[in-house]
């Protein structure tokens, strides 16, 4: 069973890639509550498909799990799964105890 | 609406939601066609099936983006067809409406029953004619110039102005310059290119005149990885 933890390194990893593809001046700000879908939103729309398929990648090299964050699943929730990296990590977290 | 004949039993749809090309190729059965790449506007396309009284047999996804499989399941759902598309495009057809929504447009689409093509080169018999799905990974992993009877319909991998890449997540260059390669070398430079955006063109012109196409192919990719 993976923990909080282990999931929320995942994201915070796949956010890593992404600073590191940004200015010194644009980096995003990591933590449970960083913003990644919706009107807040501190990713762009390619930086959000990028960490998403980063944090489904990640997820099976490092949890050694195949997960899909990305499917209609995930978009037929009421609260999107990927508003957050705290409902990210909630989402990924259901979709790894089954 | 437009329905623009392209050559003698090809017509084009134009997609205007996110603009985009459908084409119908009439079958070798009187009243029957394909589609090809249904987009975002099944009604343009259901509008200008009925004033050519033509009837869907098969529908032919060149990859799995939403701009090219967004009409799939009405069609399939409505004329009880098949829907093809290569199987290492399952993933970027389940990532639809995803990408929609992070790409912020407020409509969804339903996913059709795809009929997964497996292999390289797939080749189907569909509505009396030979079907050559060519394999070009690239632009998506399972994207392919799909090859019937002189015509190219060669979706977001080849265009006749410009070069089929964009940044998203995904696309390969170097994978697609070599999937290029590929096809050039195993197809006639007189099919008629029909891409999912832009105009058509010969093949061979696009090859003489196509400047950013020609300046992409010329790129170095660097020595093999291990």
């Amino acid at each position: 069973m993976s923990s909080r933890e282990q999931v929320q390194k995942v994201i915070f990893e796949a956010l890593e890639n992404l600073n590191h593809e940004r200015a010194d001046g644009e980096q995003i700000e990591i933590g449970p509550a960083t913003p990644l879908f919706g009107v807040d939103a501190v990713l762009n729309s390619l930086e959000l498909v990028s960490v998403m398929v980063d944090v489904e990648t990640l997820t099976a090299d490092d949890l050694g799990r195949t997960i899909s964050v990305t499917d209609d699943r995930a978009l037929q929730r009421d609260i999107v799964p990927f508003t957050n990296v705290a409902t990210l990590t909630d989402y990924i977290l259901e979709l790894l105890s089954e | 609406m437009e329905f623009a004949t392209v050559r003698t039993g090809v017509r084009l749809v134009a997609n205007q939601v996110l603009p985009s090309n459908t084409y119908v190729l009439a079958s070798r059965t009187p009243g029957k066609c394909m589609v090809v790449d249904p987009g975002l506007d099944p009604p343009i396309l259901n509008d200008a099936l009925g004033a050519a009284g033509w009837v869907p047999e098969a529908v032919l996804c060149t990859h799995g983006h939403f701009d090219h499989i967004g009409g799939a399941a009405e069609l399939q759902t409505r004329y009880e067809i098949p829907v093809y598309l290569c199987a290492a495009d399952a993933k970027t057809a389940k990532m639809s409406n995803f990408l929609m929504a992070a790409f912020k447009m407020d409509i969804r689409i339903k996913l059709p029953e795809f009929e997964f093509l497996q292999g390289e080169d797939p080749v189907l018999e569909c509505g009396g004619r030979s079907v050559r799905f060519h394999s070009v990974p690239g632009h998506t992993p399972g994207g392919a110039a799909i090859e019937v009877d002189g015509l190219l319909f060669s979706g977001d991998s080849l265009y006749a102005t410009r070069v089929a890449l964009s940044r998203m997540r995904g696309e390969d260059s170097p994978t697609l310059r070599a999937s290029l390669r590929r096809l050039f070398a195993r197809v006639s430079d007189d099919l008629l290119v029909l891409p999912g955006h832009g105009k058509s063109a010969l093949l061979k012109d696009i090859l003489g005149q196509n400047r950013l196409l020609n300046e992409f192919m010329a790129q170095s990719d660097g020595p093999p990885h291990d």
